[in-house]
């Protein structure tokens, strides 16, 4: 039957394509990484990086937004919890394994900074969207 | 929540798959909300609704009342 594939093959297409632009993103940023000494035009290359994941982010945009809200939750809990268990077990071996001060250990700190800030920033926007009059 | 999905399902015939189909939503989706493991959002329970016919609370058993 032709409709029966219809979702999966619409969410397939779209996971294909997210996969895609989201791998040239990876590439793309790979090559301007290798263009110049780490830390040579950073104000060149941070933001011509961050464009670059902003297209590889909007790319995933259609996948997201047609997901059902079973998948969708699906998705928010497993980022949510696996993916801060799994940072979280990196971290501690990173800091087990070379120390608390080392370029790894402050490196992965950094990175959890950036989603902690990343968080209250995202989460701030939506007690903005759910505002209404209080009676 | 407590729901007939399952009974409203096999009464038209379906298979999860045509149902999820038909709802453009995924089979997982019904299962889920067929075992209970998963309370749909409100339109998602208007469309599954709508779909046969009867009223929410027909299709999804009010625990409050």
């Amino acid at each position: 039957m032709a409709i029966e594939q219809t979702y999966r093959v619409k969410m397939v297409k779209l996971a294909l394509l997210a996969l895609l632009v989201a791998s040239a993103a990876g590439a793309v940023g790979g090559h301007l990484l290798n263009l110049g000494p780490p830390g040579e035009n950073f104000w060149l290359v941070f933001p011509a990086l961050l464009l670059v994941f902003a297209i590889g982010f909007w790319a995933v945009h259609p996948w997201w937004r047609n997901l059902d809200d079973v998948q969708r939750t699906g998705h928010l809990v497993a980022w949510y919890w696996g993916g801060q268990a799994g940072a979280v077990i990196v971290l501690v071996a990173l800091v087990a394994a070379t120390g608390k001060h080392s370029a790894y250990s402050l490196g992965g700190l950094a990175v959890f900074l950036g989603e902690a800030v990343a968080f209250g920033i995202a989460w701030l926007i939506w007690r903005y969207r759910l505002r209404g009059p209080v009676e | 929540m407590n729901n007939c999905l399952r009974d409203l399902r096999k009464g038209r015939g379906l298979n999860q798959a045509d149902l999820a189909e038909a709802l453009q939503v995924s089979r997982q989706t019904i299962i889920a909300i067929e075992a209970d493991k998963y309370d749909p959002s409100l339109p998602l329970a208007y469309r599954l609704a709508a779909y046969f016919g009867v009223p929410v609370e027909e299709l999804f058993f009010n625990p409050f009342r």
